[in-house]
């Protein structure tokens, strides 16, 4: 095998069809550093040794056949595991669905296997996707791989690691308020989120229906290009999908092109890590300096975006999470011979449903429920409106992409910010400060590694997001491919080296 | 064109300097100064908009949390009642910084639309399409597990629609 260690997803797909390396040795090699980092790390919650060594081999015979193994041919991915595969296990990182077997294939992952891909494994997350440090997970919190005292953002931590610490070379993930691009941040590496409706998300059990969206997270803005181009496209299974044709997502590589930032005060305002801050700065001036134009823009405060997101996804989320109840499907409690309907959805649901998820239904049945309706879903809603009209007068205005943090500062320390004494339960909710704006206006989001900041030693990475109109996913990637360009290709995390 | 330092969007209304005290509880404090002064310091929160006053910011006693549970089928015991009113209250006062913006005549939007004012609800044709077989749908019941899987196997179309997910006794109360 002529391929080099940590190879990227076109680079891989390119030596397998040439015939440089087999899918089996790919995977193989990919497998492997899965289980000699997955201890320290946690990234995985399933791993398919049998069934993704099968799969290679039956893409090698196709190959020696003669016949097109796909543009992923035999590359290995990952897969977050509330992405539903109709083999091994879909837990969500929930005791509720820890024995669920999917009947089916998510369309996302569907696409990726008929693309030649093979999908080795199921990713950590916070329970349902709930939370922003993976430290809500019932199956153990995901170390970050720079550090593995600190966490990999979340939820799609599972993920970032795997991605970021060279496990596979592309994951998907999830983000209904950050939940790829903040991990991505974290850990390092390339996260985006298409407009909403550009992924079907059939498949992808449900948080906050109006906010879900699948996407990659991999360690080159070409890869995340690849990636989204291939899940995307409209599925009669997702009425939500965009008929718009998703070739339009592709890395238009023309650094002759011109292209103007927007930079709100907050990219770097006080809110933001001092060393975070100077990362941004320093990047900012590198863009200046390589021709690009940069304006100040203004839009709705971070502090309104997570007020409004905090009320509208909890909301969908109670609603959402009523199917797990203990009769259709999940963890079932064991009943007293007198306990009535009413017990078994109580009981199960008590059991199964871990505290972040509970606190979170009880938040969104709050401000639904009669009298509170108005003064804060329907609030919330009209505040969504104006953060979406915010963005389009922006971009209405000659604004190619705007520049946001991935996060407001790297990555934290385990237990840092979750629960105790002396912790605001808001702290954990602004990880997520510079993100769900973006989902709740629809729009594309990458997170790219804008450099790093020494924590007594230690490198933590730092992200900063481009987001852009509706649909120009394109922008956005040319956009990250500038900043990548002077940041580098994305670095392979030493992933426990630290520990 | 835009001349470089334009403010773009003059009708969004910002919280900058301005204050609002007594909305946060007091024993709750950030871990460093570095930790999110702006969002806890008090200088996001400021007057209510003078066009908009929803009636938010009540807070939530351990007793609504257990309405709350009731009514969302859960089981929560006092203690963790008790934790959970003191968080959502302060998640509900962080709620209350949206009284300062200017929603009046503003549209809810439960969801994103890229076509403002076409209808874009896209309705399939109503045929009849693949579905999962019953008895595949069954066993993943955890109460109907086994009797599904046997009945797959044994008459993978005829019987597979005769199965039931099992649910304690509704109508008469007792066992199930």
């Amino acid at each position: 095998m002529t391929l080099p260690a940590h190879a990227g997803v076109l680079e891989t797909a390119s030596a397998v069809r040439a015939g440089e390396a087999t899918a089996e040795e790919v995977t193989k090699a990919a497998l492997a550093r899965i289980d000699a980092l997955n201890p320290a790390l946690n990234a995985f919650l399933q791993v398919f040794h049998d069934e993704s060594l099968e799969r290679a081999r039956a893409i090698d015979a196709r190959i020696a056949k003669g016949g097109d193994p796909g543009p992923l041919a035999g590359v290995p991915i990952a897969i977050k595991d509330n992405i539903c595969l109709s083999w091994g296990k879909t837990t969500c990182a929930s005791r509720m669905l820890e024995h669920y077997e999917s009947p089916f294939t998510a369309t996302a992952a569907q696409r990726l296997l008929d693309a030649g891909a093979v999908l080795v494994g199921k990713t950590n997350l916070d329970e349902f996707a709930m939370g922003s440090s993976n430290e809500h997970s019932a199956f153990g919190p995901v170390r970050n791989p720079w550090d593995t005292a600190r966490v990999p953002g979340g939820s799609s931590g599972g993920s970032a690691a795997a991605v970021a610490s060279g496990m596979v070379p592309a994951a998907l993930g999830s983000d209904t308020g950050g939940s790829i691009r903040q991990p991505a941040g974290l850990c390092g590496c390339v996260g985006l989120k298409p407009t909403y409706g550009r992924v079907s998300r059939s498949g992808l059990v449900a948080f906050a229906s109006s906010l879900d969206q699948i996407g990659p997270l991999t360690r080159s803005v070409q890869d995340a290009a690849l990636i989204a181009r291939i899940i995307s496209g409209p599925d009669p299974l997702d009425a939500t999908t965009s008929p718009l044709d998703a070739e339009q997502i592709a890395l238009f590589d023309d650094a002759s092109a011109p292209l103007t930032l927007g930079i709100p005060p907050e990219t770097t305002g006080e809110t933001v890590d001092p060393r975070a801050r100077e990362v941004l700065l320093g990047l900012i001036g590198s863009l200046r300096a390589a021709g690009v134009r940069t304006v100040d823009v203004e839009l709705p405060l971070p502090e309104h975006a997570i007020a409004a997101y905090y009320i509208v996804a909890p909301a969908e989320a109670s609603s959402n999470l009523a199917r797990f109840d203990g009769v259709r499907y999940g963890h079932r409690a064991q009943l007293a011979p007198n306990d009535t309907l009413d017990d078994l959805y109580i009981k199960s649901r008590a059991e199964g449903l871990g505290p972040e998820v509970r606190r979170r239904i009880v938040l969104g049945t709050h401000v639904l429920s009669s009298g509170y309706h108005d003064a804060y879903y329907t609030t919330a809603l009209r505040a969504r409106r104006i953060i979406k009209s915010a963005y389009d007068d922006v971009f209405d205005r000659g604004v190619d992409a705007v520049l946001l943090p991935a996060s407001p500062g790297p990555a934290f320390r385990l237990a840092e910010k979750l629960e105790g004494p002396g912790i605001d339960p808001m702290a954990l909710y602004f990880e997520d400060a510079f993100t769900v704006s973006a989902n709740l206006a629809g729009l594309p989001g990458i997170s790219v590694p804008a450099g790093f900041v020494d924590e007594a030693g230690t490198r933590l990475p730092i992200g900063i997001q481009c987001i852009t109109r509706a649909h120009d996913e394109a922008t956005a990637l040319r956009a990250a491919h500038a900043i990548e360009q002077i940041t580098g290709a994305a670095q392979v995390a030493p992933a426990g080296a630290t520990a | 064109m835009m001349a470089p330092s334009s403010t773009i969007n003059p009708n969004v209304i910002t919280t900058q300097n301005t204050t609002r005290d007594g909305l946060i509880t007091s024993d709750i404090a950030p871990r460093s100064a570095a930790d999110l002064p702006r969002f806890l310091g008090g200088s996001t929160l400021i007057p209510p908009s003078p066009h908009y006053h929803p009636p938010m910011a009540e807070p939530i006693s351990p007793d609504d949390v257990q309405r709350l549970a009731r009514l969302a089928r859960l089981a929560i015991d006092d203690d963790a009642c008790a934790d959970i009113a003191g968080r959502l209250t302060r998640v509900i006062d962080h709620m209350d910084c949206l009284r300062t913006l200017d929603l009046e005549g503003v549209a809810p939007m439960a969801h994103v639309s890229f076509k403002e004012g076409i209808d874009e609800t896209r309705l399939r044709d109503d045929e009849p399409g693949e579905t999962l077989p019953p008895g595949l749908i069954a066993a993943m019941a955890p109460q109907a597990h086994e009797e599904a899987h046997e009945q797959a196997q044994e008459a993978p179309t005829e019987t597979d629609a005769d199965v039931f997910f099992s649910v304690p006794k509704v109508i008469g109360g007792g066992s199930s």
